[in-house]
């Protein structure tokens, strides 16, 4: 029972489309990844730029793509109108979202349009084939967890690993002056005389 | 409505690996002193190589062109999905915009003074 979804017909003209579609994937994630560290790693700030010039390359491909790649460059750029009005519409409504009690009407009525015109954009963009390709795409939820599953017990087992840390040593007497001078500079006095 | 079960396997196994090398990606770029990443990018190997296996055994060619159909059949899945996980984002969005403050109870405690002022 083999599967043939997808076929490529041409895999030596492929290798510089192959190459840019992958590679952008990779420094896209890459990108989300070092912004994900935050702001404790000076590798962060790099984050952003790396993953907007990796979306770009995958956004920008030349003309020739075939393939399996093809469908997934198609289904993401066909996609990437809703998600921005989404995105953008979510974002405006958690602005204007009645948090402490107040809420502000100007964000959270343009968030509302978004999200509808995010809404619309879908319902147009959807066709009668949905339904019957519900329950192929649903089938990626599974797969998906097993590899969550899978790092998340490498993860268990690495803390495992890992045992209690061993008990520091004392303050010397240097560092103990110096924690004293702090805590009395906190607190309102005067440290000189530590 | 039914679906291949081979058609299922393939993109399972690509969300497989879709996940795993997310996460083996996520662990060099935030490699730091503090890390420990041998166990969960053994992990991430495992699942992949698992996710890899099945995709070939279902797939006509090389493994190369299996990984690369079964990812591409899995990113395609995911962004078919989105629109049910922005389904649930628009209820939240709709109960936070909707939500009235709740009764204070220790206002309610003063009763008429409260409702006086």
């Amino acid at each position: 029972m083999k599967n043939d979804m997808n076929p490529n017909p041409h895999p030596s003209m492929m290798d510089v489309h192959l190459l840019q579609v992958w590679g952008s994937l990779l420094i896209t994630l890459l990108g989300i990844c070092l912004h994900r560290m935050g702001p404790a790693f000076e590798r962060s700030r790099f984050g952003p730029p790396i993953a907007l010039l990796g979306f770009a390359a995958f956004v920008l491909q030349p003309d020739g793509l075939t393939g399996p790649e093809k469908a997934m460059h198609d289904t993401l750029l066909s996609s990437l109108p809703w998600i921005a009005a989404a995105t953008a519409g979510t974002l405006l409504v958690l602005r204007g979202a009645p948090t402490y009690w107040s809420a502000k009407s100007i964000p959270m009525l343009l968030g509302w349009a978004a999200v509808s015109l995010a809404w619309i954009m879908i319902l147009l963009d959807s066709d009668s084939a949905v339904a019957s390709r519900l329950l192929s795409d649903i089938s990626v939820l599974p797969g998906l967890l097993l590899g969550v599953i899978a790092f998340a017990f490498g993860v268990r087992l690495a803390e495992g690993f890992s045992g209690a840390s061993e008990e520091s040593s004392p303050l010397t007497v240097d560092e103990g002056r110096l924690v004293r001078t702090i805590l009395t500079r906190r607190l309102g006095g005067d440290g000189d005389e530590y | 409505m039914s679906i291949e079960v081979s058609t299922a396997l393939t993109i399972a196994s690509g969300g497989m690996m879709l996940s795993s090398s997310f996460f083996a990606i996520h662990l060099a770029a935030s490699l730091n002193p503090y890390h420990r990443p041998a166990a969960p990018m053994i992990g991430c190997l495992a699942s992949f190589l698992v996710g890899l296996s099945i995709a070939t055994a279902f797939f006509d060619g090389s493994t190369i062109s299996a990984a690369r159909g079964a990812l591409s059949d899995a990113v395609v899945s995911v962004f078919s999905l989105l629109p049910l996980a922005f389904a649930f984002v628009t209820y939240q969005l709709a109960r936070i915009s909707l939500r009235k403050r709740p009764e204070d109870p220790l206002l309610a405690l003063l009763g008429p003074l409260a409702s006086d002022e």
